[in-house]
């Protein structure tokens, strides 16, 4: 006797929800217990006035939030990671982009170069700060006294203009080499047909960069981007070794202001208040940045 | 692909397990060390059950300390308890003592300073009256870390701050002492100058020191710092007017004018890396913390660095030295009569005072124990010096923890030439009165 | 004919000369390389004196110096061990649910889960830090390498999901078809058929998760703070940061010794990262 209809139903369910429990499981739970609820108990400290030590937790509303309103510095930080997250992902993927067509092509050395652009990826706060303090503080200034370029003789980490594009061009060498990758990737994604016909129908090299290649690598494109602007407005470790928010807290990325109130300034309900604010805010940046870029995905 | 797959599970499993038994031998090892610490905490037995020592956690920011020799000789001390200690960076230690807060984890010994981060961690410390060594120091120390009354402190060390000064450069152009006013201090460098020698270095990338240690004088040379601090925030006190403040300043103006000329993108390391090498005459701040790596990379310098006052008046009467104190707390935990124990035998005994001062360069406070340029080093001395003849200003600790950040900030503005005397002191005189 | 060869040739020239450019740049990108492996011989007192000067013997000591310090075989065990734990669950149980999620994007509760997923990016991980402590301790995490490697589970599971969804859309349904109509469970089919064509994605995450759970600081100190035989090497290396003085001529030794491992790995690892995809499949 064939199962009726509702029987089967039910083994359909039974055996979805198996597979949701298999597929999913592990990575849901883990999400839960680490994300999750720190994040729902970050939330609830937000309408508190919690010093992060005490015991006693006093509700106050939105008390933090009407002062985050006023509080100038906060928005200053958001500002000024908004303005070096534009400027990183702008530098970091037209760089890695050019550099990963040109690793795609056929050059001697390329997983040499391809490895040797990708190694600064490898150096993290601390000693990535330290280096490259010395860098602009020592090397630079040295040589602008023998090349005499008005670039090297300006004030490097001493004021805010040089501060914020240290923070970028070290960002930039740091990361390019990843996006790079991702994009090399992306090149050998491109199925080679497209590019045979276009080159058959006597496209030039940056016709058909323009009009074949960029269209196929979109997913690339949503990918990278993606990557750039969440990674870009949680910096902290770089931004501390670097400039510790100098010179007077014209450096503060975001998370470093959030940081400076939960911990150094004891304000955790705070701190949490303002940490919903910019998970909020970089959630708009992000949908729309999808959305915009999913909208130019195209298949052949 | 499956025999991947296959041996990438089991490298898991292998991994996990041997991960798992190095983690709970500790939770096992801990549950066992506490339960045994229930039994005993009240009564001070001298018994253990089963051979397992009693444990002591202790958590310091003081890595440079030779941790392995105060733990053996604790330990032989007193073979019923193991010593464990947590070295961390100094910067993040407090963030780190919340972490352990929220994961129930915390330590049995802690480091501390006075005012606003004593008054926030309080809640969490035994109060140590009538451990025997409060009374071996002095009461103006033991005084910084009273609150409501009781004890919740004891003072470790001192830390001496002032100008440093490399007297051959000075004797070079015929000063035998260090400057003792803001007059001569400004005599000092035109000499250097009409000499052709170098000058003076500003770490004034960290205007942290500047808040933090100069601005002792400004405080503590009232009767009651504190009150002087709530006459600010209510606005009585105008600050660009303020005598200790502007003298502050011209000591700062005097530093920027004679000193290295990139002064506000100076760190720390850089000035100290200086000190070592011995490149400049004076170094606007700096102080006995650095003996140790004094004694490892330069130990000629000890024969002629100097300890200075700040030169911030030209009544030499009013230039002090600053002192750091610091001081360690027991936290209130399953185990805090031993951790009282530890502190009072590394504070109080002779034993513990010989590891601290001999092997650990430490400027102590007991007193009647001496402190020579071999174990404390030439600035050590030089600043207890100037403590016995009360010519320092102690720290001042009591800053809002809310204005903290925004305070070196203004002051750094004021460096930078970004605002003016006036309205720096005027911004900081806002933040403080947003303190209200 | 010979036009054709002209062109032939004149872009073979082009090759190379891009081939010595980019050699050139490269070199000069890794200057700051340089600068650390040059400073890691010399003495501490050298490098007060100048970051610059060649040292003046090249010889072992900083490293031996580190070796010992850093307790460097039982720290390389125990980072290690955290890696590999962390990687593991990532790759295996990762790529499943980037899978699933991909495949099944219709349930409302799936859609939920992978935009949280996505959002949780948002967050800078010190905003959660100190809530979190207290849930890993309740979770017994704490205080153990494996409850180390299972966290990061949760902390990396966001990017690993979000690179394998997008290489998961890319890849033609029909494949799985195939292997659904020859009676494959899913289970099986990803691991027969989907897998096999992440390889690449894979690859690229691991190099990239390798990298962060070597380096990383907050994490472990919080959770092995407390044991000191468990340290990973970052929180070994921390033993040369002091309050007023960093031994910088053992630290830049130790990062040398403390990268040599994943560099090596990376070598090995980046040839799969870019080797070909299977076009062919694809095609055909």
């Amino acid at each position: 006797m064939p199962q009726s209809r509702t029987a089967q139903r039910k083994r359909k369910m039974l055996a979805f929800i198996g597979n949701e429990a298999l597929f999913l499981g592990v990575i849901l739970l883990c999400f839960i217990v680490i994300k999750i609820i720190p994040f729902l108990s970050s939330l609830i400290y937000s309408f508190t006035d919690w010093n992060g030590v005490s015991g006693e937790v006093t509700f106050t509303g939105l008390e933090n939030f009407k002062s985050m309103f006023k509080d100038k510095q906060f928005w200053y930080s958001m500002w000024f990671t908004a303005k070096y997250s534009l400027a990183t992902l702008i530098l970091t993927n037209l760089l890695g982009f050019f550099a990963g067509y040109f690793l795609t092509k056929p050059l001697r050395a390329r997983n040499l170069i391809r490895a040797g652009f990708y190694l600064p990826n490898v150096l993290g706060g601390l000693v990535l700060g330290f280096i490259w303090r010395f860098i602009f503080l020592k090397i630079i200034p040295a040589l602008g006294k023998v090349t005499g370029f008005p670039l090297f003789n300006l004030v490097w980490l001493g004021t805010p203009e040089t501060a914020f594009w240290a923070l970028v061009i070290v960002h930039v060498w740091s990361s390019m080499g990843f996006y790079m990758l991702l994009y090399v990737a992306g090149f050998m994604s491109i199925p080679g047909d497209c590019l045979e016909s276009a080159r058959i129908d006597g496209a030039s090299a940056w016709k058909s960069l323009i009009k074949v290649t960029i269209p196929l690598m979109m997913p690339t494109f949503t990918r990278c981007l993606f990557l750039s602007i969440t990674t870009s407005f949680r910096i902290y470790n770089l931004n501390l070794a670097l400039t510790e928010g100098g010179p007077f807290l014209s450096s503060e990325a975001v998370t470093m202001n959030i940081y400076r109130t939960a911990f150094t300034e004891n304000r955790m309900g705070y701190g949490s208040a303002k940490s919903l604010v910019l998970t909020l805010i970089v959630i708009v940046i992000t949908l729309i940045q999808v959305w915009a870029t999913s909208r130019k995905e195209v298949e052949f | 692909m499956k025999r991947v797959l296959a041996l990438l599970l089991s490298a898991l499993m292998l991994a996990g397990c041997f991960a798992c038994t190095s983690g709970s031998n500790e939770a096992v090892a801990q549950t066992e060390a506490e339960s045994t610490e229930d039994a005993t905490v009240t009564a001070e037995a001298q018994t253990t059950s089963a051979g397992e020592k009693r444990i002591v956690n202790v958590f310091t920011k003081k890595r440079e300390w030779d941790w392995k020799t105060i733990e053996a000789r604790y330990e032989a001390y007193n073979p019923e308890v193991d010593l464990v200690v947590d070295a961390t960076d100094s910067t993040t230690y407090y963030d780190l003592l919340k972490g352990y807060l929220a994961s129930g984890d915390l330590p049995d010994v802690i480091q501390i300073t006075s005012g606003s981060t004593m008054d926030v961690w309080k809640e969490y410390l035994v109060p140590l009256d009538g451990l025997e060594a409060l009374n071996t120091m002095p009461a103006d120390s033991t005084a910084e870390f009273m609150a409501d009354g009781k004890y919740y402190g004891v003072p470790l060390f001192a830390e001496l701050h002032g100008v440093i000064y490399n007297m051959d450069y000075l004797n070079k152009v015929g000063w035998t002492t260090t400057p003792t006013t803001l007059d001569e201090f400004i005599q000092l460098n035109e000499d250097l100058i009409a000499a052709g020698l170098p000058t003076g270095i500003c770490p004034w990338s960290s205007a942290g020191s500047i808040l933090g240690h100069m601005t002792a004088s400004v405080f503590s040379s009232h009767d009651d710092p504190y009150a002087y601090m709530n006459e600010i925030i209510e606005g009585n006190v105008d600050l660009t007017t303020d005598e200790q403040w502007n003298a502050l300043y011209d000591y700062l103006d005097a530093t920027l004018k004679y000193g290295n000329a990139d002064a506000l993108v100076t760190d720390s390391t850089t000035e100290r890396n200086a000190l070592y090498t011995e490149e400049y005459a004076w170094y606007a701040h700096d102080g006995s913390w650095l003996t140790p790596q004094i004694k490892a990379n330069n130990p000629e310098l000890e024969d002629h660095i100097a300890l200075g006052v700040y030169p911030f008046f030209n009544d030499a009467s009013k230039n002090k030295i600053g002192n750091s104190l610091q001081g360690m707390s027991v936290m209130n935990t399953a185990h805090t009569e031993d951790a009282k124990n530890f502190v009072n035998w590394l504070l109080g005994t002779d034993d513990g005072c010989d590891v601290l001062a001999n092997v650990c360069n430490v400027v102590l406070l007991k007193d009647g124990f001496e402190l020579t340029v071999e174990n404390v080093g030439a600035l050590g001395v030089q600043g207890m010096n100037y403590v016995a003849n009360g010519q320092a200003y102690n720290n001042f600790r009591g800053f809002p923890t809310e204005i903290q950040s925004a305070l070196m900030a203004a002051i750094q503005k004021y460096l930078a030439g970004t605002s003016t005397r006036v309205e720096s002191l005027a911004e900081i005189q806002a933040l403080f009165e947003s303190c209200k | 004919m010979k036009a054709i060869g002209g062109t032939l040739s004149r872009e073979k020239r082009n090759l190379k000369t891009l081939n010595i450019v980019f050699l050139v740049l490269m070199v000069l990108n890794l200057f700051p390389f340089f600068l650390v492996l040059m400073n890691s011989f010399k003495s501490s007192f050298e490098i007060a004196k100048s970051i610059l000067n060649f040292p003046e013997h090249i010889g072992l000591d900083n490293y031996i110096k580190a070796w010992k310090t850093l307790e460097f075989p039982k720290a390389f065990l125990n980072t290690l061990i955290v890696t590999v734990i962390g990687n593991a669950g990532l790759i295996v149980f990762g790529t499943m649910t980037g899978y699933w999620i991909t495949r099944s994007r219709t349930h409302l509760f799936n859609k939920l889960f992978f935009w949280l997923l996505l959002a949780s990016m948002a967050v800078p991980f010190e905003a959660l830090m100190v809530p979190m402590m207290k849930v890993t301790r309740v979770a017994h995490l704490n205080g153990s390498l494996w409850g180390l490697g299972v966290s990061y589970w949760g902390l990396g599971a966001a990017m690993v999901v979000f690179l394998t969804s997008g290489a998961v859309k890319s890849i033609p349904y029909e494949l799985e078809e195939a292997a659904r109509i020859d009676g494959c469970t899913r289970f099986a089919t990803f691991w027969r058929v989907v897998f096999p064509l992440l390889r690449n994605t894979v690859a690229t995450f691991t190099v990239l998760n390798v990298f962060w759970l070597w380096n990383d600081y907050l994490m472990p100190q919080l959770m092995l703070g407390r044991t000191s035989e468990l340290y990973t090497i970052q929180l070994a290396m921390r033993s040369l940061f002091l309050e007023y003085y960093a031994m910088w001529d053992v630290a830049l030794a130790a990062l040398i010794l403390s990268l040599m491992p994943i560099l090596i790995f990376f070598f090995i690892g980046q040839r799969y990262m870019v080797s070909g995809i299977v076009t062919g499949a694809i095609k055909g």
